[in-house]
């Protein structure tokens, strides 16, 4: 999609990973199924919660941390100042929820959920799904399309290669 | 960073709007949309019968035109072009100037129409006249600038000359009315429909559909080179199509709907491909409302192509005309309805510390929902009563539309007073 900016595609693949981890998130926790506490010993609802597991531990922070060091400064210095403003603050936004639902989806995993626990789990993971894929659709729009602008070839290719290091 | 970065994304900085910009220009839409129909529910009785001329349904279709669909294009354009072309607007004296004049403007035509006061309609050209010009420089200085999503700019630069034309027709039109110089005033007052609605708020639409679709759904943008095709088969049928109508040559019009028939199939397969592809798999009602509006285009095509070969009876204009303002409304609506909570919710994180409102939490299901069902029964209600001559039919119709609008000024109401009460929140 992004022909003329590698980090831009980088950054691209790693949304579509993201969305593909709420889409399923958001079938998990919606529904007439999702009003009742799921029994946890089939393979979807565990795999959906050791993804979710590694989404929150780290996986997306490393996306985040990668943008506000290698990324957003860019943009500020060229004058382009309210949009990385407004994706850092949402980047602090879902860190904090992935906090928050980290130690719970770290007890579902051991022990399933409760009655309560799992009311308390579908909200935030239906917050956690809304605040990403609105997130995810303004980066889209806002950011990835300027990065071969911003970023010269050489450098371009660099990031490409420090993010799928780091 | 390259050297041509810094010159290049100059005004960068600007590329986001103060909220308040795009949300007065959709405020006033959201209050033109009430009055539109409100005008129109008093004149329900000359609708069906309705061929040109003053009075109040050619004031209502003026308040649709003007104070919605142009009211929204600019406000959407003026925060989503810094996007699409990554160059930012700098002019907010500007930006206030369009919107009093368009407001001011869009009024006193409206009552002039209303009234066949031959001055307000010339006062209310001379507004809009200064609104579009200003708009103009503004848009075209953007357009100049701007090298990201070529199919994007070509849809802005075509949709800019076709409101440069019917800004001229428009004026033709007005002067006429009291002058009585045209040798025939309904096929200039056609080519200004067709300029206005297929030219430039079809090519805006069409435009930006290839950016706020695949973001909305999360999906690819379109190749340019299809988007292109499409423009070029809707551009050469409409030119053919004006030229048609303008000459009384009614197959060449009728042609010219054939080929804008192609663009419109090549611009509805492209975004029916973007959904295939996309990866957001809940699209929400406005999708619904976008898809009715998609629906009505080539059936506005259809039926404009039967009209200029006489094949429909006296209806058949006013069918046109209703399915032609029904694409358009019903895509500036599902858009709406997207972008005000999105924008609010946007805005919202820029200015708290703590959690903003969600898209959802700014959106209000109910009177949505209402708004889709009224619109849908309005369009029903009108299309079946103006082709059995029914009138109680087409008062209902136009009721349903008046109860549809409150309800959609309610959804902005309510995302307004959710995005003031969350920034005074104590955890702002």
């Amino acid at each position: 999609m992004y022909h003329d900016s590698h980090i831009a595609q980088v950054l691209h693949d790693e949304h579509l990973r993201i969305i593909d981890l709420m889409n399923r998130l958001e079938g998990f926790t919606t529904g007439r199924k999702a009003k009742n506490a799921p029994d946890l010993d089939n393979a979807v609802a565990s795999t959906l919660l050791a993804d979710l597991n590694a989404e929150l531990q780290g996986v997306a922070g490393h996306h985040f941390d990668f943008e506000e060091k290698q990324i957003f400064p860019a943009l500020t210095a060229i004058g382009d100042v309210a949009i990385p403003h407004m994706l850092r603050q949402e980047h602090d936004l879902l860190r904090n929820l992935s906090e928050v639902m980290l130690p719970m989806v770290q007890k579902a995993r051991g022990d399933g959920f409760t009655a309560d626990d799992w009311g308390t789990f579908r909200d935030l993971a239906l917050e956690l799904v809304e605040r990403q894929i609105t997130h995810i659709q303004k980066e889209e729009m806002g950011l990835l399309p300027v990065l071969s602008e911003v970023f010269e070839e050489q450098q371009d290719g660099e990031l490409a290669l420090l993010f799928a290091e780091a | 960073m390259s050297l041509g970065a810094t010159s290049f994304l100059g005004s960068a900085g600007d590329r986001l709007l103060p909220l308040s910009v795009p949300f007065r220009f959709f405020g006033a839409a959201v209050l033109f949309h009430l009055a539109a129909w409100a005008v129109l529910v008093a004149g329900a009785g000359e609708l069906a019968a309705f061929r040109g001329g003053a009075g109040p349904v050619l004031a209502a279709v003026h308040l649709m035109t003007l104070g919605v669909f142009v009211m929204t294009a600019m406000g959407a354009s003026l925060q989503l072009l810094p996007v699409a072309t990554l160059q930012g607007f700098a002019a907010p004296a500007r930006i206030n100037a369009i919107w009093w004049l368009l407001n001011i403007g869009t009024i006193c035509l409206a009552a002039g129409m209303y009234l066949a006061w031959h001055q307000a309609m010339v006062a209310g050209g001379v507004a809009l006249s200064l609104a579009i010009a200003l708009y103009l420089q503004l848009l075209l200085g953007n357009l100049r600038r701007g090298g990201a999503m070529a199919a994007v700019v070509a849809h802005g630069w075509l949709a800019a000359a076709a409101l440069i034309g019917l800004l001229l027709l428009g004026l033709i039109l007005i002067a006429n009315q009291e002058h009585g110089f045209l040798a025939d005033a309904q096929r200039a007052a056609v080519s200004h429909m067709l300029l206005a609605a297929y030219g430039f708020m079809g090519l805006l639409a069409m435009g930006f559909s290839y950016v706020l679709v695949p973001m909305f759904a999360l999906a690819p943008m379109p190749s340019d080179r299809w988007a292109l095709a499409a423009l070029l088969c809707t551009c050469a049928g409409l030119a053919l199509g004006l030229a048609g109508t303008w000459f009384g040559q009614d197959v060449w019009a009728a042609v010219g709907g054939g080929i804008g028939l192609a663009g419109a199939a090549l611009y509805l397969g492209l975004m029916a491909m973007t959904l295939r592809q996309r990866m957001r798999r809940k699209l929400g009602p406005a999708f619904i409302m976008m898809r009715l509006s998609w629906a009505l285009l080539p059936l506005s095509l259809f039926s404009g192509i039967a009209w200029a070969l006489d094949l429909l009876p006296d209806w058949g204009a006013v069918l046109f005309g209703l399915w032609l303002l029904g694409w358009l409304l019903g895509f500036l609506l599902a858009i709406l309805q997207r972008i005000v909570p999105f924008l609010a919710s946007m805005h919202a994180a820029l200015a708290m510390k703590r959690r903003p409102p969600t898209v959802t939490a700014l959106t209000a299901a109910g009177p949505l929902a209402a708004h889709l069902y009224c619109h849908c029964a309005a369009l029903i209600l009108l299309s079946a009563g103006i082709a059995w001559a029914m009138p109680v039919l087409v008062s209902l119709g136009t009721l349903a539309g008046l109860l549809g609008a409150a309800s959609f000024a309610w959804f902005f109401l309510l995302a307004v007073l959710k995005y003031r009460a969350a920034l005074k929140a104590p955890s702002a």
